[in-house]
């Protein structure tokens, strides 16, 4: 039921992704919705953070995405695998590790598509595409953290209560 | 005392004693008679109509309070649903006003063969410039077909399904188009950045060009079919050491409020690749 709700709300998210918040935009950053529910369904209280949600959310977004399936499955997969590996070892405070992971995930997603852009060829200024792209999106994305953050935590009781409730 | 039938004198005298009470009531005589007399009566009746009033109207409010809230909600309900059909005619009229102007363009370049198509999302990565439209396999588009608008060129279309594709805009970074600008008929490369910035290089250093001179497309490699509209030259550098001088382009085209595009579906895009291999 938990997995299932999961993959739902990935699939809510790329929609989403794909369709509106594109317009919402900072300079030429935009947010990463389906990254921020990703960590914050991955660190909900009584879920346990599973890598294999990244590998789903990497598909659902290379379908829709011009890079290749590969670079986002990579992308979306590291980040939850820093989520894993941040979750109740560094810090006990969800919070912190849901920041920690957002930041370090952000960062890993543009950078292997970066890499993988730089390698097809692409004539990308690192510079700007840190200062006009990466920075603006890990703003947007920290700003969207909290509301959504509270969102999935209420649909998180509403849906999949816990096992011992 | 009862005036008996037959005396015509008493019958005469009533009469006249009418006619005289009916002409002094109709000269204003007897007004003030019957005010002094309709007063007090009409006090009375006024007192009594309005007291039946207040009672007639506590009686039935709770009616009317029930009837006057299920007649303000039901013009509520027409109001909201007059307001959502306001919403969908202001669309249908930008839509119409769209179509009329992307007709406009069909007939302008009656040799090209057009298939309309609304943009339906975007690439998530912000890293590139895609856009993905509702046309696909379905509906006779195929990889390589130019995309345009009513305002000029869009992009091309790179990845088809059978109901939908996607479309390279020509601000990704990965695009390049031949371009010629115009009136100077010096060719160049347009290419696009993460930016959403346009710029033309392998400019010449001979070439003479001013800020809003026009820039189209080509029709070199086969990519793009010649002439379409693609903006206008915003600034031009030049520096001593380079080959070439540079341009940056201001496009015609809103590509933050694309809605409807028009795909040129009898373009086939040439395949030059193997002419220039060098066969090493």
């Amino acid at each position: 039921m938990r997995t299932l709700t999961a993959v739902l709300l990935l699939l809510g998210a790329t929609l989403l992704q794909v369709t509106l918040l594109p317009r919402i935009r900072m300079l030429q950053g935009s947010v990463d919705l389906v990254l921020i529910v990703l960590l914050t369904w991955m660190l909900q209280e009584d879920n346990r953070p599973d890598w294999r949600l990244g590998l789903v959310a990497g598909l659902m977004v290379g379908y829709a995405s011009a890079l290749p399936d590969l670079i986002l499955i990579a992308g979306y997969t590291l980040a939850a695998l820093i989520c894993q590996l941040l979750h109740r070892r560094i810090w006990q405070v969800r919070m912190l590790t849901l920041l920690t992971s957002l930041l370090l995930g952000t960062l890993a997603i543009h950078l292997i598509t970066l890499s993988y852009l730089w390698l097809s060829d692409n004539p990308l200024s690192a510079g700007d595409a840190f200062n006009l792209v990466t920075l603006p999106t890990l703003l947007l994305n920290l700003i969207l953290l909290l509301p959504v953050n509270a969102l999935i935590s209420e649909l998180n009781k509403l849906i999949a209560p816990p096992a011992n409730s | 005392m009862r005036p008996s039938r037959n005396n015509p004198y008493q019958l005469a005298a009533l009469l006249v004693a009418a006619a005289g009470i009916l002409l002094l009531a109709l000269g204003g005589y007897l007004t003030p008679l019957f005010n002094g007399a309709l007063g007090p009566v009409e006090g009375v009746q006024g007192w009594l109509y309005t007291r039946f009033q207040a009672i007639q109207d506590f009686v039935n409010a709770p009616v009317n309070i029930a009837s006057l809230r299920q007649e303000n909600a039901e013009l509520r309900a027409e109001n909201a649903q007059l307001q959502t059909e306001i919403i969908a005619l202001q669309q249908q009229v930008t839509e119409g006003e769209l179509l009329s102007a992307l007709l406009d363009f069909a007939r302008a370049r009656p040799e090209n063969t057009y298939q309309a198509a609304s943009v339906i999302g975007q690439d998530p990565s912000p890293f590139l410039h895609y856009v993905i439209i509702n046309r696909g396999s379905d509906d006779g588009l195929r990889r390589g077909m130019p995309v345009v608008s009513q305002q000029g060129l869009v992009g091309r279309i790179t990845q088809v399904t059978a109901t939908a594709s996607r479309v390279e805009l020509i601000t990704d970074p990965g695009s390049q188009v031949s371009v010629r600008m115009q009136p100077s008929e010096v060719d160049g490369l347009l290419s696009g950045s993460v930016t959403s910035q346009l710029s033309i290089d392998l400019i010449p250093l001979e070439a003479n060009l001013q800020a809003g001179d026009l820039v189209l497309t080509s029709g070199i490699g086969g990519m793009y079919p010649g002439n379409i509209l693609i903006g206008q030259i915003s600034n031009v550098r030049r520096e001593a050491t380079a080959l070439f001088q540079t341009a940056s382009v201001q496009p015609a085209v809103d590509f933050t409020r694309l809605e409807i595009v028009l795909v040129i579906v009898n373009f086939q895009p040439l395949d030059i690749s193997p002419l220039l291999d060098t066969g090493e």
